[in-house]
């Protein structure tokens, strides 16, 4: 355990100093500082704008943290061999992928929560300033750090497949694109697979349902974690869901960093 | 008991649709205190043999053990300080950090890692320099904070991978000068090298590896016993080898 916290503060530390993080922080502060100014475009629904726009950003700078500054780290340790510095002391392997994926998660916890109170701040100014904005008679602000929290779990469940993508990979941008399609299929996948089995608008054949709902069993259903509708209409969450759905994404991160360790333990690293 | 052990160790790479054997049924033996030199022109297969030591790479057949104990198990890496050819560091951390990483991670107490850190760094001439970036530091800087991430925990064996790569005269002659002290406290080193004056000036036996063949291993008055010197007999015994 000793092992995994030193190179979870390493990794940590590498992040933090990273020029790349204090990028997509300036560059989020100025979007959540736009919420302003778009959520005043909209005459009609500007609570639930305000909460997309936010909640966007703060899914956008968590994507990038893991595209650019997660997959970057692992990239750089394995293709430039800096792991060869860390295994060549008495480090298991399984310690370096729990150490690399604690610092990273540390990572993406201290931008969440540097990010998540901007959310929070420019909600707050949005609904000060931008005229005719009324928020829904059971809004909560509670809820934003549930939301905040599941927009995070999200993310670990993202991170840990580009972690997995990078360690089988040779190249950083085959990870950043098969991160990205696990990304766009796990927030898809679900929607398409009730609009098909629904049979209203389209006709499709079994067999194309058989498969997609084959590959929802192996991709994570990641808008199960979003919350911005409940949140910005100020509809009930049910603890229950929240719970299972809690479970459902540390099971899948933990599942992957699994496979992450039973391929690295097997790889030639130098 | 000897301190690292190569027994039978064979080991190919996949290139396409091709298999090249890098190395091929090599077996040494270095001994307790001696400096052990590993000689070879480029592409020998001196890297892949210190690679497979260390567990970076999986060996097709034979095994390694370094103080008796297999050298894919945690406890050997313990006894071991290692510098690869171009060392790789986590480039945002100060030398300081980086070296208290190195040296908590290899056991040392944290109420004694200053004070290592701070011996370390004099004996490298980069005790000024302890609290920068280490991706501000030159290549030779960078080669000393690998030997400093090698000794930091005072192993029992250093392994060195072209120790002098990219080291001007002043740093090359620190080198010479930390490798005979460790020495000289009864501790084993063990380096690869292509470069002559250095394994004459420093090694006790030697060993010479071309195309992952093993052509010569005994010291180093029997290998220049019947040339002029140690580049002649280099040369020959890598031309007569075929290469």
């Amino acid at each position: 355990m000793h092992n995994i916290w030193l190179l979870t503060k390493v990794t940590f530390k590498q992040g933090i100093k990273s020029r790349i993080l204090a990028g997509i922080a300036f560059l989020s502060a100025l979007l959540f500082a736009s919420n302003i100014a778009i959520t005043n475009l909209f005459a009609i629904e500007m609570g639930k704008v305000m909460v997309d726009i936010g909640f966007s950003v703060l899914s956008l700078a968590g994507l990038s943290i893991i595209f650019f500054l997660g997959i970057g780290l692992v990239s750089h340790d394995i293709h430039n061999r800096t792991v060869c510095m860390v295994i060549s002391r008495p480090f298991t392997r399984w310690q370096y992928i729990l150490g690399k994926y604690g610092g990273l998660t540390l990572i993406l916890l201290t931008a969440t929560v540097i990010l998540g109170a901007l959310a929070i701040l420019s909600f707050f100014v949005c609904s000060l300033l931008v005229p005719g904005l009324e928020l829904p008679r059971d809004f909560s602000w509670p809820a934003i750090l549930v939301t905040i929290s599941f927009n995070f779990l999200s993310l670990l469940v993202v991170m840990s497949f580009a972690f997995f993508f990078t360690i089988i990979s040779s190249s950083i941008y085959l990870a950043m694109l098969f991160t990205f399609c696990t990304y766009f299929i796990g927030h898809c996948l679900e929607t398409i697979v009730k609009i098909l089995q629904g049979g209203h608008f389209v006709d499709a054949s079994p067999s194309l349902v058989f498969f997609l709902k084959t590959i929802s069993w192996i991709f994570p259903n990641l808008s199960a974690f979003d919350l911005k509708a409940s949140m910005a209409y100020g509809l009930p969450l049910d603890p229950v869901y929240l719970g299972w759905t809690a479970v459902y994404g540390c099971s899948y991160s933990v599942l992957m960093m699994i496979f992450t360790f039973i391929v690295f333990r097997r790889r030639d690293i130098c | 008991m000897s301190e690292i052990v190569f027994d039978h160790v064979t080991k190919s790479f996949k290139y396409g649709l091709k298999q090249q054997t890098v190395l091929q049924d090599l077996c040494l033996e270095i001994e307790k205190g001696e400096i052990f030199g590993f000689l070879g022109p480029n592409g020998a297969g001196k890297s892949t043999a210190i690679n497979v030591a260390l567990d970076f790479i999986r060996p097709d057949e034979g095994r390694v053990f370094i103080k008796g104990l297999p050298g894919n198990s945690v406890g050997s890496r313990g006894h071991v300080g290692y510098m690869p050819e171009h060392p790789q560091f986590y480039e945002q951390l100060s030398a300081r950090e980086l070296l208290c990483f190195g040296g908590l991670v290899s056991g040392i107490n944290r109420s004694e890692i200053n004070e290592h850190i701070e011996i370390i760094l004099e004996k490298l001439e980069l005790l000024p320099f302890m609290n920068r970036p280490v991706r501000t530091f030159s290549k030779g800087m960078k080669q000393r904070i690998g030997m400093g991430l090698a000794m930091i925990h005072d192993p029992d064996i250093l392994i060195l991978d072209e120790p002098m790569s990219g080291l001007d005269p002043l740093g090359r002659r620190l080198v010479t000068r930390l490798i005979l002290d460790f020495k000289e406290r009864g501790k084993t080193v063990f380096f690869s090298s292509h470069i002559l004056n250095d394994v004459e000036t420093l090694c006790d036996r030697i060993a010479i590896l071309d195309k992952g063949k093993r052509l010569f291993y005994g010291n180093i008055e029997e290998f220049c016993r019947d040339s002029g010197s140690m580049e002649e007999a280099f040369v020959e015994r890598i031309t007569n080898s075929g290469h």
